[in-house]
């Protein structure tokens, strides 16, 4: 992020490419550049701040509780398919034996299929039970359920073909085929059963396939992606875009030296399409990736989950993120449990707490020992007293706390920056307009400024987000809305003083002279030049909303459960006891905050004209 | 002079009409009906609604009657503003059945609690006013001023050194801490999960009623360290910033290189010339950091469980006591226009360069 633009890397090559280089003077811009390329600590908080949003903005790939790759079979799926094959044969031979006539009058009451159709019925039961099968088996095992399938085919072309007027001897190839298919059914039956995955699942691993061939058959498993699938198209525009931003610094020195030839003055004309490229690489990219891969998971997560981990899907390789947990993924029986690297932590396997204050005894009088639920350890966790268990503890209801600040971040960042995004708009425009036009639109817009500051916006946003009804619009959005509406009198006033300068300014007499219309003076000739003020403002503020929204939602009135944020996090308990709970989110609010502190810091040292050093 | 602040004074009328009308407008604008969320029945659940339906609107329905909710906008402004109470027992101008004529903010008529009617919201913003939530702000303001000052000096004095840097960058991270995270730092270490030094929540020790006067006091004073801290380093930070900065400026003019010249001490030079030119803009902050405080009183009362101000805003917030919170944010907005006013005054009584048309 500190080389956004083409700052450092093309000044050290300028010498370098000879009488062009020399020629070569700094703009405004990159003035404003070297100067924060000076600025240690800006450099500092602008890395910390790009990792915060990438841990936020990568929060699925690094916290969730679906496995990047999956390959598993699912026994108990199989199992009832095989079990179901022979059943669905004599279901099919049962309608093909008879006639329509005869189909017509034995039907079940209340059922109005027509024997076409009641045959279409039988032939796709046993096509249902046979493609179930064939998923999970080798295509050597296949060849036979193809050749069960045809015969079927073959079955129900015949009984539909001879519908209308059925010879006996038409009943009688029914009949023979029939009890074909019944025998091949009979051997699927007898030579398809899988193993039972229940015994034999610890030692599949280990044992040669040979040996489980007598037990039963080894199923395959399917490969699937479940994670991917439920990244949608707008998470992966972010993704690949804050990918792009930050590889800048490389892909940066390549264009600017390998395409630009150094040259400063087409590095400096290359700067939006630069910006264009990224913003298009990101679209594109998301737009494939949400027309052939992401937010199409149908995947019921709860379920399978706990197939997995009773052995009813036995994996054949399985890779999980970092941190195996769902945002929202509750264990019951770890409430409020302290991060697993400390001893307090620690919990025997009937469940009790080892040590530290919430070890358990027996009550001092009755001798009555408190009872204890024994740590479920899911699928692709960590063991029970593993230090990546829980890195940071667990919440009221047993959520990983990681996996919960990880998501919370989120909403809190994004929270800031939609807010300061917004407000920054609100506040140009209206201060453009009382400082373009003056006069009575003026007085009106700054008494109305002065009235508002008279309000502590914190105390007037927790007021009015207090009387939000929060099933018309949720928390996040009327935040987000409030803040703006209530803080863009800040930034009103610095537009509006920028206006009052600028408008008495040549260029700006020049355009009115010209005779272009208010709105093309106002945003194309005095906005640009008005904007640097603005700029540090946007910072400023965005520190603010994330302020604001964190201190909202830990006295209750924010983001409610079970959204995460990270003022909301620490609102899941005040006690002493729950430490971790307090200390890891507030700390993350505090570096944000200062990170922006400093950013905005720097920004007006860098944009102030009367500050540059040469 | 008199001329300035009596168009100051009249100034602030229309203000604060503004101010009433800011805060009853955003109440009235937030969606969702206040009635409904006041009595915790919520727009959403159209399923609830069917069994004793008409029993909850017949309650709605009197509930708004009763604190004239039901009345326009323009009539519910006037019966917060004043002088006339346009609820059912208010003035028969309003309707009313003439019992209790008079009422709403002009006749300082704060109205009662909406659950608890015999609770007159007044005295208890008086009380909790004197009691907590003034001497904390007092408290901390006047440390700030007797810690930052001499900072802002300090660094000033050694602008540009290692040092200097090192203070301002502190000053900086500490200006970036959240104010409730601060404050449950300050429990997690000096409580009992702690160092167990001071006790953490609320105003008094339990029992502490039966104590003689000075130690009732010690334990008082003991509550109130946390708090404190926590009032005073963002303030702390701000103000330390604006004396360094102002330092700085003053010392860069043509009188303080006479005196140099003249063969002054720097120490002289420092507390004679510069710091009295310097101070000006600091001490002109005064009067507005107080409603500051009292604003940012919230979070901090409601954190060490205090007593105070805030907290009963944050009460009334929490059961959506329409005129708890009216009353409370009314009264910081009279609070900040005072004292915005006060520090225009006084930056014109001590700075001339000042005019006062």
């Amino acid at each position: 992020m500190t080389k956004v633009m083409d700052g450092e890397p093309a000044a050290e090559s300028a010498p370098t490419t000879g009488p062009r280089g020399a020629t070569y003077s700094k703009d405004y811009w990159d003035l404003v550049f070297d100067q924060l390329g000076r600025n240690r600590l800006f450099k500092l908080a602008a890395v910390v701040l790009t990792l915060l949003y990438a841990s936020a903005i990568y929060a699925p790939l690094i916290a969730n509780d679906r496995p990047y790759v999956l390959e598993a079979a699912n026994y108990a799926e199989y199992n009832k398919a095989w079990r179901t094959l022979y059943p669905a044969s004599l279901g099919l031979g049962s309608v093909a034996k008879k006639t329509p006539e005869e189909y017509l009058a034995g039907r079940t009451e209340g059922s109005d299929l027509s024997y076409a159709q009641a045959l279409e019925n039988e032939r796709m039961a046993v096509e249902t039970q046979l493609a179930t099968m064939k998923l999970y088996l080798a295509a050597e095992r296949a060849a036979a359920l193809d050749a069960l399938l045809g015969d079927v085919e073959e079955l129900v072309a015949l009984a539909a073909g001879t519908a209308e007027a059925r010879s006996d001897e038409d009943l009688e190839r029914i009949k023979e085929q029939h009890g074909a298919i019944k025998d091949q059914a009979k051997a699927v039956r007898a030579e398809y059963e899988a193993r039972d995955p229940e015994a034999e699942a610890p030692e599949a691993a280990t044992e040669p396939e040979g040996a489980t061939e007598s037990v039963g058959l080894e199923l395959q498993g399917i490969r699937s992606y479940p994670m991917f699938e439920s990244i949608a198209a707008w998470e992966s525009f972010f993704m690949l875009l804050w990918l792009a931003l930050m590889s800048w610094p490389l892909w940066n020195r390549f264009w600017n030296r390998a395409l630009l030839g150094g040259d400063r003055e087409r590095i400096r004309r290359a700067r939006r399409q630069k910006l264009a490229a990224t913003l298009a690489f990101s679209l594109l990219g998301a737009l494939l990736w949400g027309q052939f891969v992401g937010g199409s998971s149908s995947l019921n997560l709860a379920p399978y989950k706990q197939a997995l981990t009773e052995g009813e899907i036995v994996e054949t390789q399985a890779l999980f993120p970092p941190v195996p947990y769902g945002f929202a993924e509750a264990h019951s029986t770890e409430l409020y449990r302290p991060p697993t690297w400390t001893s307090e932590s620690e919990i025997d396997e009937e469940g009790y707490y080892a040590r530290g204050p919430r070890r358990a005894e027996p009550d001092a009088v009755t001798g009555f020992m408190p009872s204890a639920n024994p740590v479920v350890v899911r699928f692709g966790e960590s063991e029970r007293n593993a230090a990546s268990r829980h890195w940071m503890g667990t919440d009221s209801s047993g959520r990983d706390f990681l996996t919960r600040m990880l998501w919370g971040g989120r909403i809190s960042l994004s929270v800031g920056l939609v807010s300061a995004f917004l407000l920054v708009i609100i506040g140009t425009i209206i201060g453009a307009v009382a400082g373009y036009f003056g006069g009575w639109i003026d007085l009106l817009i700054s008494r109305f400024i002065e009235v508002v500051l008279c309000l502590p916006a914190l105390l007037l946003i927790m007021m009015a987000a207090a009387f939000v009804d929060p099933n018309l619009i949720p928390p996040i959005f009327s935040i987000v809305i409030l803040i703006a509406l209530i803080r863009w009198t800040g930034v009103a006033r610095l537009v509006r003083g920028e206006f009052l300068r600028l408008r008495e300014a040549e260029f700006t007499l020049a355009s009115q002279a010209l005779g272009f219309s208010s709105a093309r003076t106002i945003f194309l000739h005095i906005l640009p030049n008005a904007m640097a003020p603005v700029l540090v403002a946007g910072a400023f503020a965005v520190a603010a909303g994330i302020l604001t929204e964190s201190t909202l939602s830990f006295l209750g009135l924010g983001i409610q459960e079970p959204m995460p944020s990270w003022g909301s996090l620490i609102n899941d308990s005040k006690s002493s006891e729950h430490w971790w709970i307090q200390v890891f989110p507030g700390f993350l609010i505090f570096v944000t905050i200062t990170c922006y502190n400093q950013v905005g810091d720097a920004l007006r040292d860098a944009l102030d004209p009367k500050m540059k050093k040469h | 002079m008199l001329h300035y602040i009596i168009r100051r004074v009249l100034w602030m009328i229309p203000t604060m009409l503004g101010i009433l009308l800011i805060i009853l407008g955003l109440l009235h604008a937030a969606p969702g009906d206040p009635a409904m969320q006041i009595l915790g029945i919520g727009g959403g659940g159209g399923g609830e609604m069917t069994q004793d339906g008409a029993d909850i609107e017949a309650r709605l329905a009197k509930f708004k009657r009763d604190n004239a909710l039901d009345r326009n906008f323009l009539v519910q402004y006037l019966g917060f503003l004043g002088p006339f109470n346009v609820k059912p027992d208010g003035h028969e101008l309003f309707g009313g059945d003439g019992r209790n004529p008079w009422g709403g903010f002009l006749v300082l008529d704060f109205g009662t609690e909406l659950f608890d009617k015999n609770k007159q919201i007044g005295d208890e913003i008086r009380h909790r006013l004197v009691e907590v939530t003034l001497p904390l702000a007092l408290m901390s303001t006047f440390l700030i001023y007797m810690i930052a000052i001499p900072i802002g000096i300090f660094s000033a004095n050694r602008a540009g050194s290692r040092l200097d840097k090192l203070l301002t960058l502190l000053l900086f991270i500490l200006y970036s801490v959240p104010v409730f995270w601060a404050g449950l730092m300050l429990i997690l270490a000096f409580g009992k999960g702690g160092l167990g030094w001071l006790p953490v929540i609320g105003l008094h020790s339990r029992g502490a009623d039966e104590l003689e006067p000075w130690p009732y006091f010690v334990d008082m004073a003991q509550h109130f360290i946390l708090p404190v801290i926590v009032t005073t380093y963002g303030g702390l930070a701000y103000i330390s910033r604006q004396m360094r900065s102002g330092m700085i400026e003053v010392v860069h003019q043509d009188y303080i290189r006479t005196a140099k010249a003249k063969g002054l001490g720097s120490r002289a030079i420092i507390l004679k010339h510069a710091l009295r030119n310097s101070l000006i803009p600091v001490i002109t902050i005064f009067a507005s950091i107080l409603p500051i405080m009292i604003g940012g009183s919230v979070v901090i009362e409601v954190v060490f469980d205090l007593p105070g101000m805030g907290k009963y805003m944050y009460e009334g917030l929490l059961t959506r006591d329409f005129n708890v919170i009216m009353a409370t944010m009314t009264l910081l907005g009279a609070m900040t226009l005072l004292g915005i006013l006060l520090s225009d005054i006084a930056y014109a009584i001590v700075d001339p360069r000042i005019s006062y048309s």
